[in-house]
């Protein structure tokens, strides 16, 4: 059976076994190229209901829909297995879906299989992937929201009261398993280069709406600073929540400009129905709800994955933004920054 | 900095005032009559109107102009004179107003203006919390002028604030708009021996409003909640709050001066938790630029507002309606309160916290009555 491996991270044994879902997805699979690549690294097990975008050396892919019954004793077979030490769950919805059954069964119920193998199997540590959404975008939100202020967003549509409820059933877990280490990472918006969903389709647009008279302040995270932040809490303990968060916030009329288009500022009164609408007719990518984050606040504090995961994003939130418009960083600063957080660990 | 020998212009206006004081009787007792009477008058119409407008979901303009009749007739007979001399004098007042502002001279200001908050916008870079340095450059000569020779500001105790470090300002609020809480910034922008910048909290309903919520965050305004209140104070920056919050901004000009409840306190948790220290303000002018003769709930209800105000000017005269009155202003700092010998765990306490909110807010009301006592006049100090 297998048990948590804190000890020998820095002596020679390899790296323990470790389980990723939602490889098919950018971040899922992102981070399997990344433990795949590492010639330390133990045994992978891959699972998405479809393949991951690339060849695999050493990872096994195994064939799991979270909304299959049975999945929960499938799941456990596996784990056992291979024996696996570390589940990183990264199956959830990156878009909002207009089935709402299936985004409940696969976002929320899927993860209650998902917890209820690990359980059984005994898995020593979980990490879940979830957003800074969760907060939600209100009118009296803080300009920084830290970890110790409740996730809202419930309020906005099912499929972030679906996000929701997976982080309560980690946090749960974490209560009724006091020798696992249960961390939950909330990343801002991603961008980079790679990176691909419905936020990044919507910074693509020529024209951006936006709410007329509102101008909240945005922020982002690079894909690279969101891997290393995975792979630290994969590497060491930090049970938790952390919000991963770049330096920095800017206006979202400078981001629209920053992405290169042209904002089209519409009053809310005609916005919300009508992207209520859209949404209703199968054309709009969100919910009239989620105009909330073009209108309010939703920017959250990074601090204490400053301090206590010691993770330092490289990028800005204004870089972050630039780099997933192709205008990278140059190579020299990039190396300079990196070499700086080394350098600050070291000391 | 030393303080600016006053301007030309406002001298000048110093002198419109005065005539204009002593033709209407305008801030002395004889105001506080007026308005009243015109309250009386105008509030069962009021209520009416509101009542129509929730009905009938239209703006009933033959009601308004009715009103505004009623209106020009009371302001008439208070001034003892006919509506035909009452339009003689306003025309006088436009005249000087257009002396007074002489287009020719601020169209240059104006264009320049303009390019500015063009150039402001296109940049839109901003600080962690919203402020917009380059617009805030942009609109300085505004706030200057206001500052300057619009409500000509004399300033005490600028001293009793620290050099640096985190500080808590405590004021009283009013005016509708928070014009106090830029007045306090330039204030010590321009007089404090380290021009030091201040971040001042305002009420969320500001940010449910289009453009004003923006607007005000840009200028550097943040929302006020604790946990802003703490962070900023935290990075060492001069902090400054109005704990009557909403219900100051509202005060009838009845309730002028008269300080409403201070919140529940959490000015004073915040200072426990942080050791910062207080410094009362007290801001007199202010509470009579925009006179809220009367409230309307019931329309601010349906328009999702705390409340929309009715003054001599708004909303008859429209947009117009929105200019605030010239008077005269002076902010005082008081002595600072420390809380260093405070523990943490103190601000728990809720009778402790109570006393000390009541300590500051005595302090501010003393202030405002010993000002009070010494002014005046509205219009000239």
């Amino acid at each position: 059976m297998a048990k948590p491996s804190t000890a020998g991270r820095n002596s020679a044994p390899p790296w323990p076994n470790i389980a990723i879902t939602g490889t098919a997805s950018f971040l899922g699979s992102a981070l399997l190229k990344n433990l795949e690549e590492s010639p330390r690294a133990g045994h992978l097990l891959a699972l998405d209901v479809q393949p991951p975008p690339f060849r695999l050396n050493k990872a096994g892919w195994k064939k799991i829909d979270l909304t299959e019954t049975g999945v929960d004793q499938k799941l456990n077979d596996l784990f056992r297995k291979h024996r696996v030490e570390i589940l990183v769950h990264a199956a959830l919805l990156n878009k909002p879906i207009r089935n709402l059954e299936q985004s409940h069964e696969l976002q929320s119920v899927g993860t209650m299989h998902l917890l209820t193998a690990a359980a059984a199997a005994k898995v020593g540590k979980l990490i879940l992937a979830s957003t800074t959404d969760v907060y939600g975008a209100f009118p009296d939100n803080p300009n920084f929201l830290t970890e110790a202020h409740p996730p809202r967003a419930g309020q906005l549509s099912s499929f972030l009261r679906d996000k929701v409820e997976v982080e309560e059933q980690f946090l749960k877990f974490q209560k009724e398993h006091a020798e696992a280490a249960v961390t939950l990472l909330r990343p801002a918006t991603i961008l980079g280069p790679t990176v691909n969903n419905f936020k990044t389709h919507f910074l693509q647009n020529p024209v951006i709406p936006s709410v007329m008279g509102f101008d909240p302040l945005i922020q982002f995270v690079h894909e690279q600073d969101v891997l290393r932040a995975f792979l630290k809490v994969i590497h060491e303990n930090h049970p938790g929540l952390f919000n991963i968060v770049a330096r920095g916030v800017l206006p979202l009329s400078r981001a629209i400009r920053l992405a290169g288009s042209a904002p089209l500022p519409l009053p809310s009164f005609i916005l919300y129905p009508s992207a209520e609408l859209l949404w209703n007719l199968n054309i709009g990518a969100v919910p009239g709800s989620h105009l909330n984050f073009l209108k309010y606040l939703c920017v959250a504090d990074g601090k204490k994955a400053w301090k206590e995961l010691d993770f330092k994003p490289v990028y800005t939130s204004e870089e972050a933004l630039l780099s997933f418009k192709g205008r990278e960083l140059k190579a020299g600063e990039m190396a300079r920054r990196l070499k700086e957080l080394e350098n600050a660990k070291a000391e | 900095m030393p303080r600016r020998s006053k301007h030309k212009l406002a001298e000048r206006f110093q002198e419109t005032a005065l005539r204009l004081e002593k033709a209407l009787g305008l801030g002395g007792p004889k105001t506080d009559r007026f308005i009243e009477k015109l309250s009386n008058q105008l509030s069962p119409l009021l209520e009416n109107l509101e009542t129509t407008i929730l009905a009938t979901q239209s703006l009933p303009f033959g009601l308004s102009k009715k009103m505004f009749q009623v209106y020009l007739k009371e302001i008439a007979s208070e001034a003892g004179i006919s509506v035909q001399d009452l339009m003689t004098v306003s025309q006088d007042l436009l005249k000087l107003l257009r002396e007074w502002f002489r287009p020719e001279e601020m169209k240059g200001t104006l264009v320049r203006l303009g390019g500015l908050l063009l150039l402001a916008r296109r940049e839109g870079k901003t600080d962690e919390f919203g402020m917009d340095p380059a617009l805030v450059e942009a609109l300085a000569p505004l706030f200057q002028f206001l500052y300057e020779d619009y409500w000509r500001l004399d300033v005490k105790g600028i001293g009793n604030i620290p050099i640096r470090g985190r500080c808590l300002l405590v004021a009283n609020h009013s005016g509708g708009i928070p014009f106090d809480g830029s007045m306090v910034t330039v204030a010590c922008l321009n007089e404090h021996p380290s021009h030091r910048n201040v971040r001042f909290l305002v009420e969320d309903f500001v940010y449910h409003f289009p453009f004003m919520g923006t607007f005000m965050n840009r200028l550097g305004a943040v929302r006020a909640c604790p946990e802003n209140a703490v962070e900023l104070l935290k990075r060492g920056n001069l902090v400054l709050v109005f704990p009557e919050g909403v219900k100051g901004l509202g005060k009838l000009y009845s309730e002028r001066y008269q300080l409403k409840r201070f919140g529940r306190g959490g000015f004073i948790k915040i200072a426990i938790q942080t050791k910062t220290p207080i410094v009362p303000v007290s801001v007199i002018g202010a509470e009579e630029i925009y006179p809220i003769i009367w409230k309307s709930s019931l329309l601010a209800k349906a328009l999702g507002i705390p409340y929309l105000p009715v003054t001599p000017t708004f909303p008859w005269l429209g947009p117009a309606g929105l200019i605030p009155l010239p008077t005269k202003w002076r902010i005082q700092f008081g002595k600072p309160i420390s809380f260093k010998n405070y523990k943490p765990a103190q601000a728990e306490d809720g009778l402790l916290v109570q006393n000390l909110t009541e300590q500051v807010r005595g302090e501010i009301q003393k202030m405002l009555a010993d000002g009070l006592k010494r002014r005046k006049s509205v219009w000239v100090g």
